[in-house]
């Protein structure tokens, strides 16, 4: 009886799952463009509902808004892939803005105070990877202890004060707009997009990520440089986080060593909403972006909706649950 | 089966966000704000987590419903900030394209959550502040509601004043260094007991609000001054509930102990005769000062640049005032 159940589901469902969208079977349909229509659907719904949330101005506000995760996520999307986690990201925005608070006060000289607290946070990215890849650490105690450290350091820098910037140009980083319309932070999100696409996509290096996530012995085989690879992606995420600690930093115009907790959350979730698999190996920067619009929306939407912020969390949270059993069904299938 | 699991998912996220919507909107009984029918205002929390907070979004909210029930006001709505100057900005934004007639703003920060107020101002939307300052709050809120720390201090100097007369040893345990609240209070402390010649501070130590460190200086003093230790006057009531019970614990019940905040713990020592004083923080005051600013700006009225509410000093007699 059972089994008469099963066979009769399974045959629907194959039928349904040999069906075509679009010109396009239906399995590969789903993994392509699956979590692009949960947004679609998400958009759709919210705009219902919330005649604000359709303005032009609100989804401005909405693309300003994720900027810094956004960038983030770009960055978190090469560990993942590698198969790694880093959890350090929060505490390097801290830092980020301590060093620029620092070395704006002291110099008064934006660039400088830029790429200090960026190439500060590329150094700890490369100790997290060196760690990592050299004594083969699990990534998630690695940067869980260093996630500690860069924090501590922060503190020490700023003596656990938190410091207003005078500099007037420097706010415009993350809240000027380009003719009074497009936000700077967009722009530079579009252009770490760009370049993390340009990375993964169509670079040897990008190969190599993909080959040391999805199977580290056969990328050691095949003579790919794992302990380089790793160290690269790590570096990679530092340098986001300081490019994200910089947005953020001008955002709040003020240099607080205790910001940024919990921002890791965010990125991790939008890389996994997005497709980017646990295992490593598996995501796009398209995805990723997707991923990380979802979030932006999560919020937005549901802040215009007037839902508690408690409902944003478990919704949150139900949505990278579902993104997980998602891809797991699809490469289950795959194989 | 995996590709009806698939599609079963993706709908069910999209179910959640569609379905969930309304129905929470409905609850909180909130209709989409719209400028143009009848005055909207917005609040823009610290967090809804931490207790004393909670006072002030309560006192406020309690105003704000009953504005609604009369027809004063059309609506109004909440953000919780969750304690990060960021996301407070971000809110602001949101407030801006709900169009909101007024906002009323608790920062995160006081550097932070500057720019939250800048843009809401840019948007000529006319602000509340509540509870404390951001660094631009003199110079571009419309009106600043909160209670002066300074006060709290001076109460404190005072009732040791009028507890053992014109002279007399204390300690003096602060809040954390560079924090606006315990500079003021100990400003307060210092205004009042400097006046008295009779009065001398034994030590004054950075307790950092905490219970822990107080509890320690306590001990240290007791074991340093012996009975010319008089009182130890706190900036918060975790210090005062541990310097207080460190006194006990060492047989000198009698050294007089004061503190801030009126938390529980301190309340009940208070009536239970232990802990002789603490001085409340009228946070569902606040809440309610700054949601009736709120509505008067709507209003078109005039509304004072700034506005105090009293601290109030709670002792045995009119403790149970306090304990709900």
């Amino acid at each position: 009886m059972k089994s008469a159940v099963t066979n009769l589901t399974s045959s629907i469902i194959s039928r349904l799952s040999t069906g075509e969208i679009f010109g396009m079977r239906r399995d590969l349909f789903l993994k392509r463009y699956g979590i692009t229509m949960v947004l679609l659907l998400m958009v759709v719904g919210v705009s219902i509902f919330s005649p604000t949330f359709r303005t032009t101005r609100n989804l401005l506000s909405v693309l300003e808004q994720i900027s810094v995760n956004g960038v983030l996520a770009l960055g978190m999307v090469f560990v993942i892939t590698s198969g790694e986690i880093d959890l350090s990201i929060g505490s390097m925005l801290a830092l980020t803005g301590v060093i620029i608070g620092q070395v704006l006060t002291a110099t008064e000289s934006m660039f400088l105070a830029i790429v200090v607290s960026v190439i500060a946070c590329a150094i700890f990215g490369f100790l997290n990877g060196f760690l990592v890849a050299k004594f083969k650490m699990f990534s998630f105690v690695v940067t869980l202890s260093t996630q500690l450290v860069i924090r501590g350091v922060g503190y020490v820098i700023s003596q656990g004060k938190s410091m207003s910037l005078a500099d007037p140009n420097f706010r415009k980083i993350g809240l000027g707009r380009i003719w009074g319309v497009i936000p700077n932070s967009v722009l530079i999100l579009l252009g770490v997009a760009a370049i993390a696409y340009f990375l993964l996509h169509w670079t040897k290096f990008g190969r190599y990520i993909y080959a040391v996530g999805g199977n580290k012995q056969a990328a050691l085989a095949s003579g790919v440089n794992v302990f380089w690879t790793k160290v690269r992606a790590f570096m990679i995420m530092g340098i986001a986080s300081g490019i994200a600690g910089v947005i953020l930093t001008s955002r709040i115009n003020a240099a607080q060593p205790n910001i940024g907790m919990g921002y890791e959350t965010d990125a991790i979730a939008a890389c996994v909403i997005g497709g980017a698999s646990f295992a490593g190996g598996i995501s796009t920067i398209p995805g990723t972006l997707v991923g990380i619009v979802i979030i932006g929306v999560i919020y937005n939407g549901m802040n215009l909706l007037q839902i508690d912020s408690y409902y944003q969390v478990i919704v949150k949270g139900l949505l990278i649950i579902g993104a997980v059993l998602l891809d797991m069904f699809l490469s289950r299938k795959r194989n | 089966m995996k590709k009806f699991f698939a599609l079963f998912f993706v709908l069910v996220f999209a179910f959640v966000l569609v379905a969930c919507g309304p129905a929470e909107t409905a609850e909180t009984g909130g209709e989409e704000a719209e400028a143009e029918d009848g005055i909207v205002i917005g609040w823009l929390q610290k967090n809804t987590s931490n207790v004393f907070e909670t006072y002030i979004n309560a006192g406020g909210e309690a105003y704000l419903d009953k504005m609604v029930e009369d027809g004063v006001i059309e609506d109004y709505v909440t953000f919780d900030g969750k304690t990060d100057p960021s996301t407070q900005i971000s809110q602001a934004n949101d407030m801006v394209n709900l169009g909101v007639d007024v906002a009323i703003l608790q920062p995160a920060e006081a550097d932070g959550s500057a720019p939250a107020l800048q843009v809401l101002v840019d948007a000529g939307i006319p602000v509340v502040v509540v509870n404390a300052r951001t660094i631009n709050t003199d110079e571009l809120a419309t009106s600043y509601v909160g209670s002066d720390d300074v006060n709290a201090g001076e109460i404190m100097g005072q009732f040791i004043i009028d507890t053992l007369g014109e002279s007399g040893n204390y300690g003096h345990l602060m809040g954390m260094m560079g924090n606006s609240a315990a500079i003021q209070r100990a400003e307060g402390v210092h205004n009042i007991l400097d006046q008295y010649e009779g009065w001398v501070l034994l030590d004054e130590q950075d307790a950092e609000w905490s219970g822990d460190k107080a509890s320690k200086f306590t001990q240290d003093w007791i074991q340093m001054y012996g009975d010319d230790l008089d009182a130890i006057i706190c900036a918060n009531d975790d210090m005062s509930v541990a310097a207080k019970s460190a006194a006990i614990a060492a047989g000198r019940a009698d050294i007089v102990v004061i503190g801030v905040d009126a938390i529980e713990a301190a309340l009940s020592m208070v009536k239970a005769g232990e802990l002789e004083a603490t001085v409340f923080q009228d946070g569902i005051g606040q809440g309610e000062g700054a949601a009736r600013t709120a509505v008067e700006i709507a209003q078109g009225k005039e509304v004072p640049k700034e506005q105090w509410i009293p601290f109030v000093l709670v002792t045995p007699e009119n403790v149970d005032e306090f304990i709900d």
